[in-house]
């Protein structure tokens, strides 16, 4: 016998006979890593870091942050309601949306991380010798005349204005975004007119709020997916049901390392338990159908324990080498340039190789446990 | 036995009586579904991997519709510290480099394409510069302008807007447009010239993405053969095990292509998961159809044992893992739905491939390897023959 094999062996019997030992372990060590996993954070996904720095487009971003204060930026979208026709606004030039505009950049401009701001009413006042222009009619004459400095403010319908902020690195995105809502809410808007917050420094916070429920979402589809096939497969509800161990524990150790390792959750990896839940599960049922196996040609004498020992020896290699392959294709996937993906394959990694260890610590532990004290005919 | 384990043993009977007929439709089917390949289309617009019907995405989106801001590249023009020639210009704001921004902004401004050239030489065009003093004294007349130059003098900025929307030719054209006016003028000594912007990003992930997806499939593919030949200890087992696999890998890329799902920065590794995850489906049944083939059965009772027996079990095992890629076709994020049905295409395909390409495969190499074995055996007993009839 090959010391592998010794070793599994020794394995397999000390999980056999001490399955209570086992899963207090298992229970201890899910207690640390729910507390590890409490202090994972959630992060946006910076599409700066998508592609490596060694390439000539990402060398000249980095230069025009270095050199140009960044290229973060922001803005106020101005809309004027298109359905209401009594509005008494009907050009977006109007001198009371133009006034809006200036006091609106006038305050963001006192606010934490802003660099410059912009819009039509600055590039207006300067051209009006530093007042802002009293009626339309004004502002028109203006326009025509240097409409190629407007139309990146105005839209050619006349109906959309911005207001371009810049920022600065290192800005807090949740600070900032209170920050402007703050700004939007103490200046008084003209009626008629919608003045909201874009950009994609926005957009992320906002994708990032859905992270939540859409971890949930998928999870809770995939879990009970799951269950459905596991019923069909064991036709048992003891047997359907132990495998779940597997991804329970699996998942609460895997985001236990990840909390540990200090990795965040972003939108990337937003569904990254459902799929660990899916290659998982593999290793629990692979354990409970050995063991039901080696249950029925076991002797009458230590039966259970018989046939965990004969299960694990047989199983351990099996899924060692499985979960090396897939690991490898974890690994090879995140070699590219395109790294994007790299965090969700490292995840998974984590993610499969915690449930490998689970379906060889507690499911074997609880199948010995629940065989003993011979539930099974109650339940089935 | 089940009404699944009663329809797979009828597929080994099937597998073994016609090996021959089901190999060469298999290989047929895999042609037409390979061609695909050849229809894969790639997705180089980040944006399209995020939730579109969220309200800010839609106000982002119109943004850019009205004002064309995603479609702006940014043209570097920085002074290169390693040239110290005697006429080289040590400020960007050289009247040489001034004249040469007004030059490739009237050249650029020419093409329909461009809609629109933003740098210093939009508001110095009437002006002729002589010497880098009248510059300096412009600026300081306008210190708006200021924002065009870094705080060293070193480097200036021009924006080129183009109306290239999603369409990957028009990025590439634009791309080329640009290189060819900068390339077609002759840059002033020790200048030289950078692009960034969204339309120069896609370019890059678009050139990225054929040669990232290949290189993860074949780095994956290299390892785990690696690995089946160490496991196995044989390098025909680990071939055996492999092949489906490969079965399996150009369907879904084919199938990819026939429906039109596009290979994006998110499914650029999607081979090397495939490798990964599907390797174990054709290790169990190639191990068990070996486990019966030891205790002296022939060809169909092993694969009538191996095939039901092995082939419920991966089903079910499969069917949970293509749940959980499933799953993610119900997130907001778009990246996420396309990475989830690839996905769970290509485990579908790899447990199709394991349960009804491998055990041909298998059979067809051990009746290949009989009938070589045999026919070199025969030859070395007529040999022998021959030796004895001709005794020394």
């Amino acid at each position: 016998m090959s010391s592998l094999k010794k070793m599994i062996n020794s394995y397999a019997r000390f999980v056999a006979h001490h399955p209570v030992i086992v899963i207090l372990l298992a229970v201890m060590l899910s207690v640390v890593a729910i507390q590890q996993a409490q202090t994972i954070q959630t992060k946006s996904v910076d599409n700066k870091n998508m592609l490596p720095d060694n390439l000539e487009v990402m060398k000249a971003m980095d230069l025009l942050d270095d050199q140009f204060g960044g290229t973060s930026s922001m803005m106020f979208a101005l809309e004027l309601d298109p359905v209401d026709i009594n509005s008494s606004i009907k050009d977006i030039r109007d001198p009371r949306v133009l006034d809006y505009m200036d006091k609106l950049g006038q305050l963001t401009m006192h606010t934490d991380d802003v660099v410059s701001v912009s819009s039509a009413a600055t590039v207006l006042r300067s051209l009006n010798r530093g007042h802002m222009p009293n009626s339309l009619s004004e502002v028109e004459t203006l326009y025509e005349n240097n409409s190629e400095m407007l139309d990146s403010y105005i839209s050619k319908d006349y109906t959309m204005a911005l207001v371009k902020i810049s920022l600065a690195d290192g800005y807090d995105e949740n600070e900032l975004l209170t920050s402007m809502n703050d700004n939007l809410d103490f200046v008084p808007k003209p009626v008629d007119v919608k003045a909201s917050l874009a950009g994609s420094i926005v957009a992320q916070p906002i994708v990032r709020q859905q992270l939540g429920s859409d971890s949930t979402r998928t999870s809770m589809f995939s879990m009970i997916g799951i269950i459905f096939v596991l019923l069909l497969l064991f036709r048992s509800i003891k047997y359907g049901f132990i495998p779940l161990a597997t991804i329970g524990v699996g998942v609460i150790w895997a985001f236990g390392y990840i909390g540990l390792v200090g990795m965040s959750m972003s939108s990337v990896t937003s569904g990254v338990i459902s799929m660990i839940m899916g290659i998982g599960i593999d290793f629990g049922i692979q354990t409970v159908t050995r063991f039901r196996q080696e249950l029925k040609v076991a002797s009458k004498k230590f039966r259970t324990e018989e046939a965990m020992i004969v299960t694990l020896n047989n199983v351990i290699v099996p899924m060692a080498t499985t979960t090396l392959a897939a690991l490898i294709g974890f690994k090879a996937m995140s070699m590219g340039q395109l790294t994007m993906m790299a965090e969700m394959g490292t995840m998974m990694s984590y993610g499969i190789t915690a449930c490998f260890l689970a379906a060889i610590t507690i499911v074997p532990s609880l199948l010995i446990l629940f065989e003993k004290i011979n539930i099974s005919n109650f339940w089935r | 036995m089940s009404f699944l384990e009663t329809f797979l043993e009828r597929v080994a009977i099937l597998q073994k009586k016609h090996a021959i007929a089901v190999l060469i439709i298999i290989l047929v089917a895999t042609l037409f579904i390979g061609y695909g390949i050849t229809k894969i289309q790639m997705e180089s617009d980040i944006n399209k991997e995020m939730p579109q019907e969220l309200p800010i995405y839609k106000l982002n989106n119109k943004i850019t519709d009205t004002f064309g801001g995603q479609d702006t590249t940014i043209l570097l023009l920085t002074l290169d510290d390693s040239i110290d020639y005697k006429d080289t210009p040590k400020d960007i704001r050289d009247p040489s480099i001034i004249n040469y921004l007004k030059i490739l902004q009237v050249e650029l401004e020419k093409e329909s394409m461009i809609e629109g050239v933003t740098s210093i030489a939009t508001y110095t065009s009437n002006i002729d510069f002589k010497n880098l003093n009248q510059v300096q004294t412009f600026l300081k007349a306008a210190p708006a302008l200021g924002s065009f130059f870094s705080k060293d003098y070193k480097t200036t900025i021009m924006f080129v807007t183009a109306d290239v929307g999603s369409s990957d030719e028009k990025v590439h054209a634009l791309s080329k447009l640009i290189n060819d006016k900068i390339d077609g003028l002759s840059i002033p000594s020790g200048l030289k010239i950078m692009q960034t912007g969204t339309p120069q990003l896609r370019i890059t992930i678009f050139s990225l993405l054929a040669s990232d997806a290949m290189f993860t499939l074949v780095l994956a593919a290299a390892i785990i053969l690696l690995l089946l030949f160490i496991m196995e200890r044989s390098f025909t087992k680990g071939l055996l095990v492999f092949s489906p696999l490969m079965f399996g890998l150009i369907w879904t890329m084919g199938t990819m292509g026939w429906l039109g799902i596009k290979l994006s920065i998110a499914t650029v590794g999607l081979g090397a998961m495939i490798l990964g995850l599907g390797v174990e489906y054709g290790t169990f049944i190639l191990t068990r159809y070996k486990e019966e083939r030891d205790k002296e059965k022939n060809q169909l009772d092993s694969l009538k044992v191996a095939v039901p027996g092995v082939g419920s079990a991966i089903l079910g095992s499969g069917a949970t893992t293509i749940i959980g890629f499933l799953a993610l076709t119900l997130s907001v994020m778009p990246m996420l739905q396309h990475l989830g049905v690839s996905l769970a295409l290509g485990i579908f395909y790899s447990l199709f491939a394991a349960v009804f390409v491998s055990p041909i495969i298998i059979i067809l190499e051990e009746q290949f390897e009989y009938y070589y074995t045999h026919r070199k055996h025969e030859k070395i007993l007529s040999k022998k023959e021959k030796h004895m009839r001709n005794e020394l």
